[in-house]
Parts: C-alpha cells; structure tokens; sequence
C-alpha cells in the first residue's frame, strides 16, 4: 500500500467510535433533553434540601395537608402530618438515586468480574459459571427480595446488596459474550503471545473493551433499581419512616389521593421522569454506540 | 424432540431444588421465631407449640419433612390463619390471580405485538413514534403508579369503572387492574417485536422473499412473522415472572383477594409458612412455564439441536 | 428490441451524513440470452445498480434514470406492479447463500410459493416442477431433501437452491450477484458451471456481478466495468481482455492469477484504496490511484465515450501505451 488515498484516509482517521457515538448522541434531541432534565433533576436533589427552609421530617402543624401554596411556603403542599411535601420528594430523591447507582455499581462489579473470568477463562468453568447463572435465572428474585427485608429488617445497606445481587445476571451474561467475541481477536492473541498473565489482560485489554455495552447497560439498569426499590418501599418493605422515597412517597399519596391527589402527583412526576430520562438517554447510547439501521 | 424435552424436564429439577432449599433456609436462619410476635408464652408451651411444628427437629430434618410433605401437594400449616393449610390458601387464592395475570398477559401479547409490528412497518413515521412515546411511558411509569393515578381518573374524577375489589365478580372490577398490570408488558413487547421485526426485514430472506415477487402482505405473514417473533417467545419466561411479581402489587392496590395479596400479609405478618409456600408456588410456576417455553421455541425454531 | 436497458441510471442514499452517490449515470443494454459480467471492487455501486433495477435498495436508497424491460419502464415501479415481474421474468440471486434463504420454512414451501404466486399452480403440481428443477440443477435426492430445512444443506447446495428457485418460472433474465463469493473454490466453479448450463439450456439472460475477472472469461459476453459508482469499460469480452483503452481495467486484469503462463510472476496490484463514497473526488473517481494521471483527471469527470460499436469507456486518455 504505497500511495494512501488521501481523501478516504482521512475521513477514516477523525472518526474514532467514542467521536462518532458522542456525535451521533448530541443528534439524539430525546436524548439530550433527557440528559439536561435529569442533571438538573440531580441537582436539585442534591442542592434543593438545604434551600427548602422545612426539614424532612419537621411537623408544621398549622399547615396539615395542605394543597400547594406559595403563602405558606409549601410549594407541593405539605402531607397529613404536616411534612414539606416538596422537601420530602427532593429527600426522596436523594434515597431513590443513591440506591439506582449504588445497588448498579454493585451488580456492575459482580456481573463484570463474574462475566470476565468465565467467558476468558472458558471451557469447563465457563460452563459451570454460566449453568449457574442460568439456574438463578429461574429464581422468583423479588420474592427472595420481599423475604429479605422482612426477615432482616429494613435496612438501607440491605436493600443495596440485595438489588445488585439480583441485576449482576444479565451484565454477566452480556459481559461473558462480549469477553468470548473479543477474546478471539488479534489484540488479545498477541498479548497473549507476549506471555502476559490472564489477568493482567482481562484488566488490561478485555475491561476497557467492553466498556462500550457497560455504559448503555448501567443507563438502563439504573431506572430498573430504582423501579425495584420504589416497589419495595411501596409495599413498605423499603426505606423507614421518617426517611422517604419516591416509592414510599408514591405509596403514602394513593392511600390518600382523593382527598390529597398532590401526594400522589408531585413524587410519581418526579419519579416518572427520572425513569424516561434514564430510559431515553439509555436508548440513545445503545444507538450512538451500536448504529444498527434504526 | 422427546428426548430434548426430557432432557430440559431433568435439566428443571436442581433448580427447583436450589430453589427450595434459598427459600427455606432463608426462612429459618432468619432471627426471630415465627411465635416471637406473640405475647411470652410459657416455656413449656412454647415448646410443645415447636415440638408441634417440628421446630425442635436439626434444619437437615426439617427441611427433609418440608420436600416429603412438598411432593404430596402439603405445604404445611399456616402459622397465622390456624385454621388453614397453607395449601388451602394458595388454592383460593391462585385462581383469582391466574384470572388477572392471565388476561394480563393476554393482552400484553396482543396489543405489543401488534403494536410492535406496525411501528416496525412503518419505521420513523409518525405512527412508529406514536408507538414508541407511549410504550417508552409504559416502561418508565411503574404500574404501582399507574395504577393509582388510573384510579384517580377513571374511578374517582370520571366514575366509570369501581376504584377496587372484585365486587360481583364482574367484568368491570378486572378492567384496571389488569390494564395496569399489562402496560409495562405492553411496552416492553412492543418494543421487543419492532426491534426484533425491524432486524428481520432487513435480512437477507425478506430480500429474497421480496426478489420472488411475493406481496408484502406474504412477505410479512409468511417470512417475517415467525423470526420477528421468536425473541417475544424467549421473553414469554420473564413477562411471566413480570407479571407475577406486578400482581403482588396490583392486588395491594386494587383490593384483590389473590396470592400476592396473600404474601404481601404473610409478609407482614411473618407467617413464614405460608410466605414460603406461596414463594415456592410460583417459583414451580415460572419453572414451569419457562419448560414449555423452550418447547414452544424448539418448535417454531427448526435450527435448535435436540 | 433489446431484453433490458438501462440508461443513465442512478442510485442516491440519503444518510445523516448527507446523500451518498452509489451509483452514478451507467447505461448498458442486455440482449436475449446474453451474459453480462458486471465487474468492480466492493463499493464500486455494482450491486446496489441491479438491486435499483429489481426495486430492492434499502429504505434510504433513491434511484433515477431508466430501465427498460422489453421496452417497458419498470424503474421505479409501485410495488404492486413490480411484483409481476420479479421472480417471474426478472429472477435473482445473492451472494451469501447461507442467509438468503429463509431458515424457518422448508426447501419446498419457498419454492412451491413461486409457482403458486405467478403461475397459479396447485400445491402438487407446484411441488412437481420444484423437484424438476432442483434436479436440473443437479441436487442429489431432490426428493428425500425438498422437505428439509436450509440449515440442513452446504453452502453450494444452497446456491443450486437459490438457483432452482430463481428460475422456477423460466425467467428471462437471471441477475446473479456475486454468487460464488461466499462458496469455496471448487464449489464456485461448480455453480458457474451450471449458470453456462442454464443459459443453454434455458436460453435465460444473465447479468453477472462479480470482483473477479477471472470468473468473467469463462462465462460471459459481455463485461461492464465500475469504479466508485461509475462506468469505466464497457465492452465485448475480447475487447475487454485483449484490447482494453482504460487503465483502471488494465490494472484489474494485471492482478489476475494466471496458471497458464510459465513462471513465478509476482502478482500485480493496484496501489491504493477505493474512494470513500461519502467524499467522490471532483474528477476521475480513479485518478487518485492511476498511473497514467494527468492534471484534469482531477478536475473534470471522464465522459463515457463510445469509440467502436460495442465498446465504451470514460476515461480522459486516448492512448494508453
């Protein structure tokens, strides 16, 4: 290859697949809204609660469920105890998002090592790893989880582990797949080749590698850990009065949504929107960094 | 094809088994006994009351008691409704469940996958972002939301349908829960089958299909349909752990007399028996399903090795 | 009147990173039971020209010009219409046989609903000619197999199927692209075998799409050769391999294997790389990699030049030495 066509050489170079994938994203309206939508969302979770002059749990006994009202200074009203509704879902908030990443990074962590180890290492303890996670699989996981916060209690740390260890499979089984189709390629033979250790390539060469779907997969199992806490916390399984979340917010406004419809509103809007933020930002990575014709 | 489905058939049973054994010893290594809830009893009845329930036995034997009783279709006594076997209860329960979670599903797969393939044929058109906007809701609103703000509207502010209950059994007191149970469903087949759908009609056998001269309509009912579907096939398993677990929460809010409702009060209540049961119900249930699920698929897929 | 013609056809893509000339004004005509090979590297807009004549190009694919079928427009038909010639008169095949049939339905059941669909048969008669015409196309056991599945067959023998379908209603243009590309070397002169075979027997046209000259010399009439979306050659085999004016061919024919001259030779090859389609040069689309450039192949594109009865090329030398 002596002479390089300079135009097809160039309009290759420039183009590296995060360049292209970031590209692609910004041109995703849905996308970009939802990533604007949710950061403010964060923001105001992690900032608002010191601005809001009530405390979470903070009784304001002439004020008991009162509707939305800037006199009183309850923006979203306040509930049947005289709580700051609108403290209390920025509060929620910050319990709903930290469990979604949280309980994510843990499933991140074992699905990838366990994803990793079997589709490198291969073989017979591939095949053991994977009929595990195939029998695991078939478990009723939220019964297991229900059980787990009666019978330990409700404790936040609990429901951490407890919804990361339920979501690792699917990263494991994508991470295993991913590993298996990589491990094939040149890359890999050569540091192989090179005598370089199993695990020095596994962190080295196959993590970085799949970084690709362990983005899109973190977007989209965040919104389901949410969704999961928010469903214990509904059949009030999840966090303890008087700390709240979305979920816990959502179940104490349908028990009085006709006569307080603003309980249930405000924390399902909020709720809701995390949920399609996290969702169209999630789509829109998994089409920037994988463009099937769509 | 025998052969496989026995192989599958075996292939079932340590997972149940593994299944079994988490949940029960989840159960009793769990602090608190089942009668800590109660007023002190005195020692001495106490220890009949465990002697009774066979809380005395090492766990190695009751456990074996529990799967002895298990294969007779005994699930033991209910620690709460004294009255009542466990078994009894899952059998008034189920039905009322089956019933909801049935339709749901039904109607799952009927409005997703049509939905799913019309969007697909009419990729980015209005249509297929209509589609998309409201499965994308469906996915991203929980039905334990859904539904209460489903209640608002049609029962409270319209007063169309009953905001709860089975009433008189009628028509009427299914339409929301179970259209709040499907909906999540709904979006995710939808999405599943114009995923799916979308890839096969760019495959190289539409392209020959359409080079025959075949008419859309043949090319799609014939060649594209069974592909497209397989992937909602293989999500038959999970829809059906999906509505499941929704049902424990869809029978909270709307009132209904079926097994979630009943776990969600044993829960409460510690009735660990009848917990552990209606647990190992369904998890026999999704075993189950996900064997002929398999079948299903080793059907339509002539690929698939036996 | 000719069987099929094409005149300035062109073929546009619209993508979000603007529209993509595949193919770019190529005009040839097909007579009765002629073999045309239509030769060019990947990308060079061969496959997406015929994929335009059968109404086959992706969602985002544009076609204009004209192709006319004994006389007829049929570029750009409504669906509806083009659907009485295709698999009818206008048959093809593709270059992957392993994907190309449908892994969900028996041999049978996509051949009988060809014959259902445009000669109105029954099922039985239909399962008849079927079994006929995978004997003709030499499958072993056309009756213990015509109930099998695709996965159930080699790559080659999915190619004779292929062929059995395509021309289960005698068409009279056979467009085959790149058949044998997917298949191994022993099978691909197999089923070049049989596309002679056919066209004697049958009397069916055939348009070839190929990268590989060598596939050409034994089995056509005619060959039309494209770089980047455009014609380059366009002539007569003999004036093709033996008295061809365009460099970009000559280069082709240079990296041919040839096992009849004596001799270690090294193999020649073109240096350089196919332009990118989303950035056509201004000028020759072939200029940048030719060794005969001259300042305006840069500038101005080559008109397609017609300097004998039969044979044209676009290029802006007259003499090649």
């Amino acid at each position: 290859m002596a002479a390089v066509n300079p135009v097809s050489s160039s309009a290759v170079e420039g183009r590296s697949l995060w360049v292209d994938a970031r590209r692609r994203l910004m041109r995703n309206r849905a996308a970009v809204v939802a990533s604007v939508i949710l950061i403010s969302m964060t923001l105001a979770v992690i900032v608002g609660p010191w601005l809001v002059p009530f405390d979470y749990d903070f009784t304001d006994w002439s004020n008991i469920a009162v509707p939305p009202d800037l006199a009183s200074g309850h923006l979203f009203g306040t509930d049947s105890l005289g709580r700051d509704l609108l403290m209390r879902t920025l509060y929620g908030g910050r319990i709903s998002l930290l469990v979604g990443l949280v309980a994510t990074l843990v499933s991140l962590l074992i699905g990838i090592a366990y994803g990793a180890i079997a589709g490198y290492v291969g073989g017979r303890v591939d095949h053991l790893m994977m009929r595990i996670v195939d029998i695991l699989y078939a478990m009723p996981f939220m019964f297991f989880v229900i059980l787990l916060m009666v019978l330990f209690g409700r404790n936040i740390v609990l429901i951490f582990v407890a919804i990361g260890a339920i979501n690792w499979l699917d990263m494991a089984r994508i991470v295993r797949g991913q590993t298996l189709s990589l491990k094939r390629k040149e890359f890999i033979e050569a540091a192989e080749a090179l005598g370089t250790p199993t695990l020095a390539i596994i962190r080295r060469h196959i993590v970085p590698n799949l970084l690709g779907v362990v983005v899109v997969y973190v977007t989209l199992t965040i919104p389901q850990v949410i969704l999961v806490e928010s469903f214990l916390s509904f059949l009030g399984l999840g966090v303890q009065e008087p700390m709240t979340s979305w979920g816990a917010l959502v179940n104490d406004g349908a028990q009085e949504m006709e006569s307080a419809p603003w309980l249930l509103i405000f924390p399902a809007v909020f709720l809701a929107a995390t949920l399609f933020c996290f969702n169209f930002i999630g789509d829109g990575l998994r089409d920037a960094l994988d463009p099937k014709d769509r | 094809m025998l052969k496989f489905a026995l192989k599958r058939f075996l292939g079932a049973w340590p997972t149940l088994l593994i299944m079994i054994a988490i949940a029960f010893f989840m159960i009793r290594v769990a602090p608190g006994g089942p009668f800590d809830s109660e007023r002190k009893l005195p020692p001495e009845i106490e220890a009949r009351m465990l002697q009774a329930y066979h809380l005395d036995e090492p766990l190695y034997q009751q456990f074996g008691r529990y799967l002895a009783g298990l294969l007779k279709g005994d699930f033991g006594p209910s620690f709460q409704y004294k009255e009542y076997s466990v078994s009894e209860l899952v059998m008034a329960g189920f039905p009322v469940s089956l019933r909801l979670g049935g339709l749901a599903m039904l109607l799952a797969l009927v409005v997703g996958v049509s939905a799913g393939t019309i969007a697909a044929l009419r990729q980015n058109t209005r249509t297929d972002y209509a589609v998309m906007a409201v499965s994308m809701t469906g996915i991203s609103i929980p039905n334990f939301v859904m539904a209460p703000l489903l209640i608002l509207f049609f029962a409270v502010f319209l007063g169309w349908l009953p905001a709860g209950g089975l009433g008189d059994g009628s028509a009427a007191n299914l339409v929301l829960p179970v259209i709040s149970l499907a909906l999540p469903q709904i979006a995710y087949i939808s999405r599943l089958t114009r995923g799916s759908m979308i890839e096969v009609l760019h495959s190289n056998f539409i392209r020959t299909a359409r080079a025959k001269g075949l008419p859309e309509r043949l090319v799609i009912l014939r060649h594209a349909i069974k592909p497209a579907l397989l992937p909602v096939v293989s999500y038959l398993g999970p829809a059906t752990a999906a509505i499941i677990t929704g049902s424990v929460v869809i029978e909270q809010i709307f009132g209904v007399p079926g097994l979630g409702r009943f776990f969600v009060q044993g829960a409460l209540n510690r009735d660990y028996t009848l917990v552990l049961g209606v647990v190992i119900f369904y998890g026999v249930l999704i075993i189950v399903f996900n064997f002929f699920v398999d079948m299903i698929y080793a059907l339509l897929d002539p690929r698939v090795k036996y | 009147m000719p069987l099929l013609e094409v005149d300035q056809l062109v073929v546009r893509f619209d993508t979000p990173d603007g529209a993509v000339e595949a193919v770019n004004g190529i005009s040839f005509s097909l007579e009765p039971s002629e073999v045309l090979a239509i030769v060019g590297e990947s990308g060079s807009g061969k496959s997406q020209s015929v994929l335009s004549i059968m109404g086959l190009l992706a969602a985002n694919g544009r076609c204009s010009g004209s192709v006319r079928y004994r006389g007829e427009e049929i570029l750009n038909l409504p669906t509806a219409q083009l659907n009485l010639f295709r698999g009818d008169r206008i048959s093809m095949i593709f270059q992957d046989p392993m994907t190309s049939l449908n892994p969900y339905l028996t041999i049978a059941r996509q051949m009988v609903e060809v014959l259902v669909l445009h000669k109105g048969m029954s099922e039985a008669e239909a399962r008849r000619t079927a079994l006929e015409m995978l004997d003709a196309v030499h499958i072993p056991d056309a009756r213990g197999r015509i109930d099998r599945y695709p996965h159930e067959f080699s790559g080659g023998m999915r190619q004779r199927v292929m062929i059995a379908i395509a021309l289960l209603c005698r068409p009279d243009l056979l467009i085959a692209d790149e058949p044998t590309t997917a298949l191994d070397v022993t099978v691909q002169a197999q089923i070049l075998e049989l596309l002679s075979e056919i066209r004697r027997e049958f009397g069916t046209a055939i348009i070839l799409i190929t990268h590989d000259l060598g596939v050409v010399a034994g089995s056509s009439d005619r060959a039309l050769v494209m770089y980047g979306g455009q014609l380059m050659e366009y002539g007569t085999l003999d004036e093709i391999f033996h008295h061809s004016r365009h460099p970009y061919t000559r280069g082709l024919l240079r990296s041919v294997p040839r096992l009849d001259q004596p001799g270690l030779r090294r193999l020649a090859t073109i240096p350089g790389n196919p332009p990118s389609l989303l950035a056509l040069p201004a000028g020759c689309p072939f200029a940048a990699r030719c060794e005969y450039q001259e300042p305006r192949c840069l500038r101005e594109r080559p008109a397609a030049e017609r300097f004998s009865e039969s044979h044209i090329k676009a290029c802006h030398r007259s003499m090649l030495p």
